[in-house]
């Protein structure tokens, strides 16, 4: 969505637009269930906490100042701080056993695909889930949302540099991390 | 040297190898179409038209300093009318009558 009209939509959403907020909702939502899927690592979660991203983005909607910082930073800061809400009302963290998490389709993945990365998915997004929220955040900006450095850094608030120390220092973690489970051998 | 070149060329391609194996593993999934499309509706339902307005410098001046008048106005009517009512009901009078007697009997008194 090009900025220009994005802004204009968001203008008539604040306004209370219901159809521009439609909009943005369409242009986000997708986004949004994403990082949060990434960051519970459970569907139905991530469908109720999408689900309240947007209520509360709806309902703050009039408050939202334009500052030059993108729109997907403020709902990815909503979703930010329900996700940690989410972790820390979890008096212990229920693992969900494999046969039990719903069949995700990746993107231009045939089934069979699909099936033989979840084992070792599942493995390589338990470490993922164990870094701090913003490298989670950068690697899922990085890799789910396909961003650049610069992009990152202007919803992440940091600057290029910053973004690309922190990738980098972020994959060194889960380098040494991953060394135990030899995940890089296999192919 | 050459061991130091060698290690730092193998750390380069687990490097290389991890961000591989990351880009396989972090796509973006498609949520399911029913939330997407009942969620859509829910928020279509439950908004409700939120009538916003935003008022400029200059208006909210114009607004503030007219209630202050307003406010200031409404104030000096109120006690205006209260001793207005109170002069016709004869308390001030009777108050003020009851407080000369009060002081010549004390100036009456040894």
């Amino acid at each position: 969505m090009p900025e220009y009209i994005e802004s204009k939509i968001l203008a008539r959403a604040s306004q209370g637009d219901q159809e521009a907020f439609g909009l943005l909702y369409e242009h986000y939502v997708e986004r949004i269930f994403n990082y949060v899927y990434y960051r519970t690592g459970n569907v139905h979660d991530a469908e109720d906490l999408t689900a309240r991203v947007f209520y509360r983005a709806m309902h703050h909607i009039h408050n939202y100042r334009d500052r030059g910082v993108p729109f997907s930073a403020w709902l990815y800061r909503i979703a930010h701080n329900l996700v940690a809400n989410w972790h820390r009302d979890r008096s212990r963290r229920q693992e969900i056993p494999l046969d039990d998490t719903p069949t995700l389709h990746f993107k231009g993945d045939p089934p069979e695909v699909t099936m033989m990365l979840t084992e070792e998915r599942e493995a390589l997004l338990k470490l993922i889930r164990c870094l701090p929220s913003e490298r989670q955040h950068l690697l899922i900006l990085k890799f789910v949302e396909q961003m650049s450095n610069a992009e990152i850094g202007q919803i992440m608030g940091r600057s290029e540099g910053a973004v690309k120390s922190l990738y980098h220092r972020t994959l060194l973690v889960l380098r040494d991390e991953v060394g135990g489970i030899d995940l890089l051998e296999g192919g | 040297m050459e061991v130091t070149r060698r290690l730092m060329e193998a750390s380069k391609d687990k490097l290389a190898s991890l961000e591989n194996r990351l880009a396989g593993i972090l796509k973006p999934i498609q949520p399911r179409q029913e939330f997407v499309r009942g969620l859509r509706t829910k928020i279509q339902i439950t908004t409700q038209p939120v009538i916003v307005r935003r008022f400029t410098r200059r208006q909210f001046l114009f607004l503030l300093i007219a209630g202050i008048i307003s406010t200031t106005v409404l104030l000096a009517m109120g006690v205006r009318a209260l001793f207005s009512l109170l002069t016709a009901l004869g308390i001030i009078q009777q108050a003020d009558r009851q407080l000369r007697n009060q002081r010549k009997i004390a100036s009456h008194r040894p």
